[in-house]
């Protein structure tokens, strides 16, 4: 069946007054400056990358639908695993991304999977387009796949050579080979959420977890909470007290899973995301020898922060995403959906609804991009506008699709039902967006500063 | 009028509502991470018939959407349904789909309609609300053949793979589903065998009730209705019932959910003190106050006197704004929580996916808004 010729209340291409027809017409050298090529949105956003970054998000994009597309619904949908039990769908995926280098792309070839060309270029720009074509896709198997990377970076902030050839440099090389080492990150506790992300809280909170020193190494006891694969994970970069001193003694250790003590306590049920596991882990006087500590002990509140400020990209990544796949989805309901012989593609207030969620979508993309595309230097302020806007407005724009499929959004086949609980998440973890809008003031509080004392 | 109920005998009923919610409801869904099961919900709206809240089909029925021609008959629904949200809006809203056939029944005074073992009313088509279609035919208004062409493709559908979205608890047998014969709505009772019916899974919000997508059919009973006028009211009347208790439910659900933020910000310490103290924490808190309080007064003028379909355009323009309150308290309230807010067995996440749920069935608030515009357009 051809293709309708234009929608309602749109000129066809055809039509005598459609700028298509006439600026063709237009003389040869004007022709090209008004002329722009047919091209999708998202061909025309990686036509404005890097030649490195626009094979990248092609790249990741491929992946995506090949790996993850297949597998989103019913990850979503299976129980919630036990501590050490990984679905079998998921394993595979671990594997093949391995193979594929998706969990060993912080660090160039050979020592990692990233091409030395994409260096040229800010990390935290390359990670944002990893999580958004893969949240685009399934946000809970972004997140299994991702979470890993937020581990390696402590270790990598850390500047400690030693740590990245004795840690890093053997896991990447098992999980090139197929055989996944995946590592988590572990900084909230209990009594610690949104301590563990912000100065002031931090200054007078209580450590849950503290170190203590012993013959050759630390003690570590107590507990972390909400740790994204942290049921999975062989290394995880865990940040500890030392004994009786404040969380400006944090350290970073390693701790791996066959440790005597650690313990996997279980897996929170969860909104969304499910594919990834939020764990809590116990240290039940774990030992932690000293070449364990990641840089240097008291170091740890420097790397947390440093950590979060790259990784914050990443998250905004992830909300551009799932907003760029919700649009999609009500895109193609709209398109698919009849009502009294139209589609309802050609009904105004959808074309409204969706011509926002496109607008949002990309507005939040170039603000991302445009901080990241110089962010050498993760900044605080950027990396925290960057995480709270786009995962606000990345949340809007999924009602906009749910709002858009009405009653038949709400069904778990929709697939934007699932970026609604997925997305939410966004706006909570790597620190509330209202932790997140402090940071931005922190970050510039020197500025305010300046400008009471003059008035 | 005989004036039936007064304010004392609407706060006795509701009183043993509160206690009937408190005393039996919520022993059945303390842990919100297990979804109840069918057995359960059966058992308690059986209890709830029994006890005079949800009407019987024989017999001289009390309860949901009865005495709806006196003033505080709809005020007295509402809050019923409300009481019942407060402690789960799942049971609610089954209690509700319980009453409304038998309102139906009796309003088309068609006691036959109510012949299969459990039934069901559907109010909404395929899609939307029927765009400007719906309010120029209740408002009375001369339709034009694009009116009827959409009334009827709303209300059955012509494209093969179009469903319909019922969310009720499984295992009905019929459904009472209103169709559109070229000049009025009317209804037909249909048996589930005809729609073809598919479990969809899992939905949003709503965890007690299942989502059944049924399939457009011409297939059953028409239950007749002489009067094109009266066949009018009783399809408005129905939408206003319907909007009642989605709102109702709404608040409900956010009320429980103010009630756990509010505990959340007094327990939990942050920077070495209660969380309650920050404003931050402040502003979420009490952007959930505000939006019960805004749509508690709502839920007042929406029931405020006797039941008439020419209300719909208020109720729709009401219900229009109150959702999308509902659903901004019930994130904020959420947000409190931090990270446990997102997990299933704190109870908040279902508050929220339960407000996002209620926002979308029967209407969004876009096509309620629309439909308010034609609505005052016309009339």
């Amino acid at each position: 069946m051809n293709p309708q010729p234009h929608l309602d209340g749109y000129l066809s291409a055809e039509h005598p007054l459609s700028p298509r027809g006439l600026f063709a017409d237009l003389p040869a050298a004007i022709r090209p400056v008004v002329t722009p090529k047919l091209a999708t949105i998202w061909e025309q956003d990686t036509a404005t990358l890097p030649r490195g970054l626009a094979q990248a998000r092609r790249r990741y994009r491929s992946f995506a639908e090949r790996e993850l597309r297949h597998r989103s619904t019913a990850v979503d949908l299976a129980p919630h695993p036990t501590p050490g039990e990984v679905l079998p769908s998921l394993a595979d995926l671990l594997k093949t991304a391995g193979r594929e280098g998706m969990l060993t792309d912080l660090l160039p070839r050979p020592f990692g999977s990233a091409s030395l060309g994409s260096y040229r270029y800010p990390l935290v720009w390359t990670q944002a387009l990893r999580t958004e074509e893969l949240a685009r896709v399934c946000a809970g198997q972004m997140l299994f796949l991702s979470a890993h990377s937020l581990g390696v970076i402590p270790i990598i902030f850390a500047g400690d050579l030693s740590a990245i050839r004795r840690f890093v440099l053997p896991a990447y090389g098992q999980s090139i080979a197929g055989d996944p080492h995946v590592f988590a990150y572990a900084i909230t506790e209990p009594s610690a959420g949104s301590d563990a992300e912000e100065g002031h809280g931090a200054s007078i909170s209580r450590p849950g977890v503290v170190a203590k020193r012993v013959n050759g190494g630390w003690s570590l006891r107590g507990r972390k909470i909400f740790i994204s694969g942290g049921d999975i994970a062989k290394s995880i970069t865990v940040f500890a007290a030392l004994e009786d001193e404040g969380i400006e003694s944090w350290t970073c250790f390693l701790v791996t899973n066959d440790m005597p003590g650690f313990e996997v306590v279980r897996n929170e049920l969860k909104m969304g995301m499910r594919a990834s596991a939020a764990a809590e882990l116990a240290f039940h006087d774990v030992f932690v020898p000293d070449d364990h500590v990641i840089g240097k002990p008291r170091q740890g509140w420097a790397i947390n922060r440093a950590t979060l400020n790259a990784s914050r990209y990443a998250v905004a990544g992830m909300a551009v995403g799932l907003a760029q796949g919700a649009t999609e989805a009500a895109i193609d309901f709209a398109c698919r959906t009849r009502l009294a012989g139209k589609s309802l593609m050609d009904f105004q207030e959808v074309q409204l609804q969706i011509a926002d969620m496109m607008t949002e979508t990309a507005a939040i993309r170039g603000m991302l991009w445009q901080a990241a595309r110089k962010a050498y230097v993760a900044r605080q302020d950027r990396s925290s506008m960057c995480k709270f806007h786009c995962t606000d407005e990345a949340v809007r724009v999924v009602e906009m699709a749910l709002e858009l499929m009405g009653n038949h959004g709400t069904l778990h086949g929709s697939a934007v039902e699932k970026m609604y609980r997925d997305a939410r998440l966004t706006q909570i973890f790597e620190g509330t967006n209202q932790i997140n809008r402090l940071a931005v003031i922190e970050d510039q509080q020197e500025q305010f500063l300046a400008r009471i004392e003059r008035n | 009028m005989e004036t039936l109920l007064n304010k004392e005998d609407v706060q006795t009923v509701l009183g043993e509502v509160r206690r009937f919610a408190r005393g039996v409801v919520s022993s059945n869904v303390e842990r919100p991470e297990h979804s109840l099961p069918r057995d359960s919900m059966d058992a308690l709206v059986a209890e709830a018939t029994e006890a005079g809240f949800i009407p019987d089909a024989g017999g001289d029925p009390t309860g949901l959407w009865v005495d709806l021609d006196d003033p505080l008959g709809l005020a007295l629904s509402a809050r019923t349904i409300e009481t019942l949200a407060s402690v789960n809006p799942g049971i609610a809203w089954s209690c509700h789909v319980r009453a409304m056939p038998v309102w139906l029944a009796r309003r088309l005074n068609r006691p036959e309609a109510l012949d299969e073992k459990e039934t069901v009313v559907t109010l909404q088509g395929c899609y939307g609300l029927g765009r400007t279609a719906l309010p120029r035919y209740l408002a009375g208004a001369k339709l034009v053949a694009d009116d009827r062409a959409m009334l009827k493709d709303w209300l059955m559908p012509a494209q093969k793979d179009a469903r319909r979205v019922v969310h009720a608890p499984t295992g009905f047998d019929g459904v009472l589903s209103p169709y559109f014969d070229g000049e009025a709505v009317g209804w037909m009772r249909q048996p589930i065998d005809a729609l073809d019916p598919l479990p969809v899974g899992p939905t949003l919000g709503l965890d007690e009730v299942d989502a059944v997508a049924l399939a457009s059919s011409e297939a059953g009973t028409p239950l007749g209705l002489e009067d094109p006028e009266e066949a009018r009211n009783i399809f408005a009347e129905a939408l206003v019932i319907e909007s009642l208790a989605l709102v109702a439910v709404g608040l409900g659900c956010l009320r429980h959910g103010r009630d756990l933020a509010r505990e959340q910000a007094k327990a939990r310490k942050q920077g070495g003190r209660s969380i309650a103290h920050h404003p931050a924490v402040q502003s979420l808190v009490g952007s959930a106050d505000s939006a019960v309080a805004v749509v508690d007064a709502l839920l007042d003028r929406m029931a405020d006197g006797p039941l008439r379909g020419s209300r719909v355009g208020d109720v729709f323009a009401i219900r229009a704004e109150a959702h999308p309150l509902l659903c901004r308290g019930a994130t904020d309230a959420l947000q409190v929580f931090g990270g446990s807010g997102y997990m299933q067995d704190v109870g908040m996440e279902k508050v929220l996916r339960d407000s996002q749920q209620l926002r979308l069935m029967g209407g969004t608030p876009g096509d309620l808004a629309r439909f308010v515009a034609e609505w005052e357009r016309v009339r």
